[in-house]
């Protein structure tokens, strides 16, 4: 933890909406991406990710940094994501704390044309980036909720198997065999065709 | 002896990097020599890689992130406020607090709180007398005199010597009655006359004249001795 890092935190312990704004800054976008592919819809997205957020700040004067801030903000998103599946608590949104997707995108009805609208260099790339991203969103609906976070805090995340067992409150037995079953799943539901050698070597830190 | 099945855990191991580098190269060979294990690794890393891809092109633009972090403020600061609020008003807290009490405990305070509010109402109503709602008038009837009695009173102290020993004496020849020497009368006059002065040097005369004696007499007896007075 930076000494800036430490000092917004205890201005945000303090109730300073500003500090915490700008301590959020910093990891906003990977509690996005993961609440992102956890929900796999954009507005339900804002909604989790906004929600850690709020939870976060609510929870922070307990905060005593025996951990990284983030490890801390880890653990109240997980906590956060399985009680939204439990819950569904969140589909009905409120109007006013949505960011206006609709204004940004071309096709409202499809706001995944809106994130690859201004990546994508061409017509045909375009298209195979958003039927890739399609794919992939499809295939995580056929894991389970467990899967599904069990693999995005390994994948994405980095986390080891006894920090996602801790999380989930689970033996290590039982986080390999849903990360053992999720990447199945994908794979099928992908039709993926086995990968280069060089590649596998690559991801197994073996490229040299 | 190669296992395909028991190779399959130890494949998502590698997947995900939990092995050390030392346990990866023996593992890597071994997959490699094996065509179903060897096709099992590539898929799975090719799942890792089309999902990674994937990951990067879902990300929103980024003109999206001013708007998604104006919200995420927006909903702190509104979020914010009532907290501060709450903070403020202790008379709110304190009664809206939640005390983990036992059931007795709580039982018994709810009765000594029903029991003094009874008290202290039940006496504020005794105490407070009905106050006649006051009217400013002016009268206009002459004042009428009314005679009223006055009580008056002196208190008249007279301190009263008995001796005591010419009582006694007395009693005693009451009681056994001495034949008395034969007196005259000249003798028997000088005697009274002479009590008269001792009685005059014992008691001081006060003038009555214009004393009126009360309907209620206090007469209040003091035994005392004649030595008492030195």
């Amino acid at each position: 933890m930076n000494l800036n890092e430490y000092q917004l935190i205890k201005s945000a312990q303090a109730g300073d909406c500003e500090a915490f704004s700008r301590l959020a800054y910093g990891f906003e976008r990977r509690i996005y991406s993961l609440a992102l592919h956890y929900t796999r819809n954009p507005h339900d997205a804002e909604d989790l990710s906004q929600e850690v957020w709020l939870k976060a700040f609510q929870a922070l004067p307990a905060f005593r940094g025996e951990a990284s801030f983030y490890t801390w903000l880890r653990q109240i998103m997980v906590n956060t994501f399985l009680n939204h599946r439990r819950g569904e608590s969140l589909r009905h949104r409120e109007a006013s704390s949505h960011v206006s997707f609709e204004d940004a995108v071309t096709d409202s009805n499809d706001t995944l044309s809106f994130m690859l609208g201004e990546r994508a260099r061409g017509v045909e790339e375009d298209y195979e980036r958003k039927i890739l991203v399609e794919g992939v969103m499809q295939a995580l609906g056929e894991l389970t909720p467990q899967q599904r976070l069990i693999f995005l805090l390994k994948h994405r995340e980095g986390m080891t198997y006894e920090e996602i067992s801790k999380a989930f409150d689970c033996s290590i037995g039982t986080v390999k065999k849903s990360l053992f079953r999720a990447v199945a799943k994908l794979r099928q539901q992908l039709g993926i065709t086995p990968a280069p050698l060089e590649y596998a070597q690559c991801v197994a830190g073996l490229d040299s | 002896m190669h296992d395909c099945r028991k190779l399959e855990n130890r494949m998502v191991d590698l997947a995900f990097d939990e092995l050390l580098v030392d346990e990866k190269r023996p593992l890597l060979v071994e997959i490699e020599n094996c065509a179903h294990c060897l096709d099992e690794y590539r898929s799975m890393t090719e799942t890792l890689r089309l999902f990674d891809q994937s990951v990067e092109a879902s990300m929103p633009v980024e003109s999206y992130w001013p708007q998604h972090h104006a919200a995420l403020y927006q909903r702190l600061e509104s979020f914010a406020q009532p907290v501060k609020s709450k903070r403020d008003s202790f008379w709110k807290r304190l009664l809206t607090a939640k005390l983990p009490l036992p059931v007795p405990v709580a039982a018994a305070l709810a009765l000594v709180l029903l029991a003094s509010s009874f008290l202290a109402l039940r006496s504020s109503t005794a105490s407070a007398t009905p106050i006649a709602p006051q009217t400013l008038s002016v009268s206009t009837a002459t004042p009428r005199i009314v005679e009223v009695p006055v009580v008056r009173e002196k208190i008249v102290t007279r301190t009263v010597y008995v001796d005591k020993k010419g009582r006694e004496i007395n009693n005693t020849r009451r009681l056994a009655p001495m034949p008395l020497p034969a007196r005259d009368e000249s003798a028997l006059t000088a005697s009274n006359s002479d009590r008269g002065r001792r009685q005059d040097k014992l008691f001081t005369r006060v003038n009555l004249t214009d004393f009126q004696p009360p309907e209620e007499l206090k007469i209040r007896i003091i035994k005392r001795r004649s030595s008492d007075e030195n």
